[in-house]
């Protein structure tokens, strides 16, 4: 008996400083259970995200992502602590998935979550992309040109078998209509498919902020909140040196995302994602809708009307890198007031060979990139010696 | 009489045209731009004269293409479901679109550059869905050369449609999401990317299809009563058709390549012609769809245009919206469309 107290005691010794951990596991998994241990002492707190959350109990965390895609379910998942039991399934929604945690292997299906696993330091967990045609960074590349990761597809033409092959714990999707989109396909496979709703965030911060998602995949809950915090205090200051701007220094801008054959220009509202931008950046957006989410067609004769005198035009379209470009497209636009003393602009000075554009890799987790460029084309005189990340001048030519 | 009538409603149409539009104008300051005075805001100057006036030509000449080449069609084929599009005209210039639209290699790139155009210029679509019409209707000919039904002829170029439309879905699977939103554009249609650079093109080719057509009009007549019959009046079948092909082509493919696969009215002009006059008379339809085909044309971009708001609609969805409806009434009515097709 009392030989039995002294090896319970020796093992108490050795069992109870593990389990009472202070950090969370990001590699391997918990050996000796224990159901009161918070296994998740690092926890994240979201500020600007504002389609996905997280709740936290000792050994699993369950994350909520709403408005994936437009009239979007909720997707739930439950992440485990590998090691501990899984909660019964029985106690949640039909279709929700489990995973243990940390994650291995991943596929990721856009070219945002780069370079989120890039900075959370799990490439070395990607085992296949949809394809390396638009991609932009180096690493990704080189991995593609060994071997390292395969090209699947995207969509529901999704090479099925050959994602099976790979065998990864998950694969990071995303959501557009369920009718052609991948994860359907890959939840019939059963294979544990996370939908990141990243580019539903209406605020550049909190579409940045979904790095903390896939954080939570590898209990790298401290990694991303570190990260973040870093973007949110560059972006901050940025926007500071914005805010200094009087009213009447602030340039009218006109924005057209995208320029087509049809009448129709896309003027995004006050509040999208790149209306955000403009404000914060120290312009005033043109013929935009003040508390608007949404962009609006409207016709080039009120675009002509109200976007003649702006100040700057912020083109963002695919191959047009000169003057002449934007007169082939139609050649009332050297009527523009913008057009006329050469302040036409394009976010298109990273792309790839194949038109990959980077504003949309890089810049996701960069936003503040992005409004510095911003503010050096409204504010030269704000950011004197500013080296543009994304935006160029269209050549005069 | 008819005629007349439809002219006066063709006027009032333009008229209307010019005085509406998203940005509104003062009636008294559109007829001081129109008689070359200086409108009160220089804008609405140029808003009348760079954006109006060359919209409303090309729904004008587009209008009397496509309903011109359509009616043309419908007697060729003695088929009430023909349009302009049944030779894969549009579907050979949706893959000139798509080729240079959704393909970004550097050949392409420098191609158009060396063009000084950019790769999403404007003048370059024309060119490419120029082209693409051009080469599917000289395939179209060589098979019309050969082939002896018009059947056979129509089969031809309903596959040829699937076999592009094959081929572009492949090259938007492989294309960049916004070269993707670029062509999509494309298809939906717009009068209202024609610039006075390019009004005489377009104007110009238009004139010398419907011209063409114009000469065939008679012989047209004698096709109606079958194909032997035509023979015994001493027309030259072969010729007859090369000429009814080429015309077809040359209006459906320039209107393509510079508005876009515009839908319906080339099927739907033809019908309501028909109907308003009870006449299969090609002397007289060809002038009525030319003049009908315009007015509908300026009525669906007046529409899209949302007079009043700033927003615009597609110009595709407007024509087959307004468009179907209208036809079906009027075959409904008409109870038999074969009977203007007697075999």
């Amino acid at each position: 008996m009392r030989s039995k107290c002294i090896v319970l005691i020796i093992w108490l010794w050795f069992a109870l400083p593990a389990a009472a951990q202070d950090v969370n596991l990001t590699a391997g998994c918990v050996t000796d259970y224990v159901a009161d241990v918070d296994y998740f002492p690092q926890k994240v707190d979201i500020q600007d995200a504002e389609n996905f959350s997280v709740a936290y109990f000792n050994h699993y965390k369950v994350v909520r992502v709403t408005d994936a895609f437009a009239g979007a379910p909720l997707f739930e998942y439950v992440l485990v602590q590998c090691g501990a039991p899984a909660p019964a399934a029985e106690d949640f929604a039909a279709g929700t998935q489990f995973i243990e945690v940390p994650a291995g292997d991943v596929i990721a299906l856009s070219t945002t979550q780069l370079p989120v696993l890039s900075q959370l330091g799990l490439l070395d967990s990607l085992v296949g992309i949809d394809s390396a045609a638009y991609i932009n960074a180096d690493e990704v590349l080189a991995m593609a040109a060994d071997g390292k990761i395969a090209e699947v597809g995207y969509g529901a033409e999704i090479n099925i078998e050959l994602v099976l092959s790979l065998e990864p714990q998950m694969v990071l999707s995303y959501g557009f209509d369920p009718a052609t989109d991948a994860h359907p396909v890959l939840l019939d496979a059963g294979v544990f498919t996370a939908l990141d709703a990243s580019w539903r965030e209406l605020s550049p911060l909190g579409r940045a902020e979904w790095l903390k998602f896939t954080a939570l995949f590898y209990n790298l809950e401290a990694k991303a909140a570190a990260r973040y915090d870093d973007v949110v205090s560059q972006y901050e200051a940025a926007r500071q040196l914005a805010a200094g701007a009087a009213l009447a220094e602030r340039p009218t801008v006109l924005l057209n995302s995208f320029l087509g054959y049809a009448d129709a220009w896309f003027i995004p509202g006050a509040d999208t994602y790149v209306g955000q931008f403009v404000r914060d950046a120290g312009g005033r957006l043109l013929l935009s809708q003040a508390g608007s989410t949404a962009s609006q067609g409207l016709s080039f004769e009120v675009v002509y009307d109200g976007g003649l005198a702006a100040d700057i035009w912020l083109v963002d379209t695919f191959g047009v890198n000169s003057q002449s470009d934007l007169l082939a497209l139609d050649s009332r636009f050297d009527d523009f007031a913008a057009f006329q003393s050469g302040d036409v602009w394009n976010n298109n000075r990273d792309q790839n060979a194949n038109g990959g554009n980077n504003v949309y890799e890089a810049g996701a987790t960069h936003p503040h990139w992005i409004l510095q460029d911003l503010i050096a084309i409204f504010h030269p005189q704000l950011l004197p010696d500013h080296k543009f990340n994304f935006y160029r001048r269209l050549s005069s030519d | 009489m008819l005629l007349l009538i439809l002219l006066l409603a063709l006027l009032a149409v333009s008229l209307l045209s010019l005085a509406l539009g998203s940005v509104s104008i003062p009636f008294d300051q559109i007829m001081v731009i129109l008689l070359g005075g200086e409108a009160d805001r220089a804008a609405w100057t140029n808003i009348l004269l760079k954006f109006r006036l060359p919209k409303a030509m090309t729904a004008i000449f587009a209008g009397m293409a496509l309903s011109v080449s359509g009616l043309m069609m419908q007697t060729f084929f003695r088929n009430a479901l023909a349009g302009p599009f049944v030779l894969g005209v549009s579907s050979g210039a949706s893959l000139g679109v798509a080729l240079v639209v959704l393909t970004t290699a550097a050949a392409a790139r420098q191609f158009a550059s060396r063009l000084g155009l950019g790769l999403t210029g404007d003048l370059l679509l024309s060119l490419a869905a120029g082209l693409g019409a051009g080469i599917t209707m000289s395939l179209v000919l060589l098979a019309a050369a050969r082939i002896q039904s018009s059947m056979t002829l129509l089969i031809l170029g309903l596959m040829f449609g699937y076999l592009v439309s094959a081929l572009v879905s492949l090259l938007l699977y492989f294309a960049v999401p916004e070269r993707i939103q670029a062509y999509i554009n494309w298809t939906f249609g717009t009068f209202g990317g024609v610039t006075w650079e390019q009004l005489p093109i377009l104007g110009g080719m238009v004139i010398s299809g419907l011209l063409l057509a114009g000469g065939l009009a008679k012989s047209l007549n004698a096709l109606l009563l079958g194909e032997n019959y035509a023979r015994s009046l001493g027309i030259h079948l072969g010729w007859l058709r090369l000429g009814i092909v080429t015309a077809t082509s040359l209006l459906a493919g320039v209107v393509t390549a510079f508005c876009g696969p515009i839908a319906f009215i080339g099927i739907a002009v033809p019908h309501l012609c028909r109907a308003l006059f009870h006449s299969s008379d090609h002397r007289l339809l060809a002038p009525a769809t030319m003049i009908i085909g315009a007015i509908v044309a300026l009525l669906a971009s007046l529409i899209a245009e949302l007079p009043g708001s700033s927003l615009v609609l597609p110009l595709n969805a407007v024509t087959a919206l307004l468009g179907a409806p209208v036809v079906i009434g009027v075959i409904l009515q008409q109870r038999s469309p074969e009977r203007s097709y007697p075999l």
